[in-house]
């Protein structure tokens, strides 16, 4: 019985940060996939070879965006913030999911 | 009688958004994605090629008998079209801020 | 006479100040240009006839060393020949173009009779089917031949296409053109402006953007990512469906507006043409 309650607790405590690290796997997978975020052609991140530099570099991004919704905003849309800027709105667009945006913020969140 | 059917192709179009968010066979929510595709194209001169897929896929996926998926590509090509519309409003609005003075 | 002009001047200029209006044509291909001179200030304003070579020195090199045995040779001798070649009914290009086809600084034009934009292409296939010959495909193929030869003949020439003030079509067209240019459209939200002018010269992926400055003066160009000879439409074409836009016809009427923009703000350069690009 001790030993079972035990291991449910041990398994709630991991099953967030889990979740959690699967999230940001899926979203690097996004990120970096040129069908979908192809973020790569204008952000140097993470590692990545052969990146562009017509966006900033993807670091840090916590500090950056300590308000999620706004860097989750600046995915969907960053032509409210910006009318010029040359990033596509990915919400807007449809150009990925609202799912898919969610784990890219988690994966930038990461950086 | 050219006139008459003009109206009644209006008619469609105009109808046809509106009947769509109900229900309706999945071959009629293509239909009214296609119509609504050929609506914009005829307004402005903004296509997207992806739009053109999503209606090509939910046709094959009907031919196939996975209505579900037809389905769903069917409402994914509409939402993209709203899409394509609301780019050119805005790009009305804002091109001329790129033009270097 | 001076104080004629600048009075016509402060009255023109008073009255888009009244109205709003943006500048005209002329004060646009002014600011156009002191864009890119002033974002790459080490080149050359003539050198910006070289496209992504005219700012790009580590490329250079390389491409120099590939116009030294050009991949569009072979497309200048097929074009000659086709040039040459009698018609049907007797006659040739030739009758239509000149012995050498050295008319490259006449086109894109205004065509005031039919109220359109005429492009090089376009003109080589009125002049084919008025002749009782087919007309060839736009984007590829025999077209880029004959273009290359033509272009090759009118070397040097200076870009100088003219928008005529008393046409209000004209500047109709070149203000749809304009538009074209400066809006964002695809999927992917890209206005030509975004890539060839407000970050032109930086990095998507490995690949330098060119400046919009020098865009209409090389073609048809051999683009080793084809394999082939292309038209500027062809490449039009490329760039749309990159950003996930349907392409437009060539030679339609959005491609040849764009076309007569694009050209009349590289007025000044020297038309190059055939090129070579990757």
């Amino acid at each position: 019985m001790k030993k079972e309650l035990l291991s449910a607790m041990l398994i709630s405590a991991l099953v967030s940060p889990l979740a959690i690290a699967d999230a940001v796997k899926q979203g690097k997978e996004i990120a970096w996939s040129r069908k979908k975020g192809n973020c790569l052609t204008c952000h140097m991140m993470d590692g990545g070879q052969q990146t562009g530099n017509s966006g900033p570099p993807l670091m840090a991004m916590k500090a950056r965006y300590p308000d999620r919704a706004m860097l989750r905003e600046q995915i969907w849309d960053p032509t409210k913030r910006n009318p010029l800027t040359n990033m596509p709105p990915f919400g807007r667009n449809k150009i990925l999911t609202e799912a898919e945006i969610d784990a890219v913020v988690d994966y930038l969140y990461s950086l | 009688m050219r006139n008459g059917l003009k109206a009644i192709a209006l008619g469609l179009a105009l109808v046809a958004p509106i009947s769509f968010a109900g229900s309706g066979t999945t071959a009629e929510h293509i239909e009214a994605a296609t119509a609504a595709y050929k609506k914009l194209a005829k307004e402005s001169s903004y296509q997207w090629t992806v739009t053109v897929k999503a209606i090509k896929a939910a046709k094959k996926a009907l031919k196939a008998g996975d209505d579900k998926a037809a389905r769903k590509l069917a409402h994914d090509a509409m939402d993209l079209v709203e899409a394509t519309r609301l780019q050119a409003k805005i790009e009305s609005e804002t091109w001329q801020m790129r033009v270097p003075k | 006479m001076k104080t004629i002009i600048s009075s016509v001047l402060a009255g023109a200029f008073g009255l888009s100040l009244a109205f709003g209006v943006s500048a005209g044509p002329f004060e646009d291909q002014v600011a156009f240009q002191k864009f890119y001179e002033n974002r790459f200030p080490d080149t050359p304003t003539e050198d910006f006839a070289n496209g992504v070579y005219s700012i790009l020195p580590t490329a250079r090199e390389q491409w120099e060393a590939i116009e030294e045995f050009p991949p569009y040779e072979l497309a200048i001798e097929a074009g000659e020949e086709f040039y040459n070649r009698t018609f049907a009914n007797g006659k040739s290009l030739a009758d239509c173009f000149g012995a050498d086809g050295a008319v490259r600084n006449q086109y894109p034009k205004w065509d005031s009779d039919r109220g359109m934009v005429v492009t090089m292409e376009l003109a080589v296939n009125e002049c084919l089917t008025a002749n009782g010959e087919k007309p060839l495909k736009y984007k590829k193929g025999k077209i880029t031949e004959v273009t290359a030869y033509m272009s090759f003949s009118s070397r040097g020439q200076e870009v100088e296409v003219k928008i005529p003030s008393g046409d209000p079509r004209a500047l109709a067209a070149y203000e749809n053109g304009k538009e074209h240019f400066y809006t964002k459209r695809g999927q992917l939200n890209f206005a030509c402006a975004d890539c060839h002018m407000l970050t032109a010269g930086n990095l998507y992926r490995a690949d330098t953007t060119s400046p919009g400055f020098g865009h209409g003066t090389h073609w048809p160009v051999y683009r080793s990512k084809w394999q082939s000879m292309g038209t500027l439409h062809r490449r039009f074409a490329g760039c749309h469906k990159n950003i996930r836009a349907n392409p437009y016809k060539a030679q339609g009427e959005e491609y040849r507006n764009l076309e007569y923009f694009v050209t009349y703000m590289s007025n000044g350069l020297e038309f190059n043409g055939p090129g070579a690009r990757k």
